[in-house]
């Protein structure tokens, strides 16, 4: 099977900006045992932040040993994120998971049923840079509901969800 | 209180709830419309790609029958 021509179109030749990817997305395709049939673009990108979150996601030290003696992730790395596990169940969708590099990502999956192989097809970008500019529109959403008491009132107030309450911490609002 | 001191207050309150729904409203779709995009667009790629591993997988095949 050849893997570089699979590699080169999964990777879109390492121009993963230019294809719309940004900084953090990446197209992969894992076989039906969970591993990388290609190159991770944190492998190739970041090398030394790749290994980490690779420790720090419980991978074993001999799977990290291959990956170094190969220069490579392919065949090796096995991802167990729930997109990946949905994919090789023939389910497609999109969903926020914890992507292998251990922040939440967006993520969509799907089978790839050719030749009679059992693959999942997924691409993944990180959650901040993707709701990056939903981040700036909450950001000003409660800096407007601020302006409008003397006080600055909590967004608990308006309904603002939880994860939003440190967005709208007052130091956010000096300007 | 003075008559313009509660004339102001009404009018405040009279201009400030109905922008607060009107930012609420925006807020809340231009929202979801975001988080909609930032999926369909990591869809599209992979749709894409899939398509793109499928004729390749096809144009090996065809070439070795």
């Amino acid at each position: 099977m050849p893997i570089g021509k699979i590699d080169t179109v999964m990777t879109s030749n390492e121009q993963w900006a230019y294809v719309g990817l940004g900084v953090s997305g990446e197209t992969y395709i894992i076989n039906s045992e969970h591993k990388l049939v290609n190159n991770s673009r944190f492998f190739i990108e970041d090398k030394a932040g790749y290994m980490t979150a690779l420790k720090k996601s419980g991978t074993t030290e001999e799977v990290i040993n291959n990956i170094k003696k190969h220069h490579s992730s392919v065949g090796t790395h096995k991802i167990n994120s729930v997109s990946a596990n949905n994919s090789l169940k023939g389910q497609s969708g999109s969903a926020i998971v914890k992507g292998y590099m251990d922040v939440p990502v967006l993520s969509a999956y799907a089978l790839l049923d050719i030749l009679g192989l059992n693959w999942g097809i997924l691409d993944e970008i990180n959650e901040t840079e993707a709701f990056a500019a939903l981040t700036t529109l909450k950001k000003s959403y409660c800096r407007a509901l601020h302006h409008n008491h003397r006080n600055g009132v909590s967004c608990r107030l308006h309904g603002i969800p939880n994860d939003l309450q440190t967005d709208c911490s007052p130091e956010e609002h000096h300007g | 209180m003075k008559i313009s001191a509660k004339l102001v207050t009404l009018f405040l309150i009279v201009g400030l709830i109905p922008m607060s729904i009107t930012l609420y409203v925006a807020y809340n779709s231009s929202s979801k419309a975001l988080e909609h995009a930032a999926f369909n667009e990591l869809i599209s790629i992979r749709e894409g790609k899939k398509s793109e591993m499928i004729s390749y997988f096809n144009t090996i095949r065809c070439s070795y029958l």
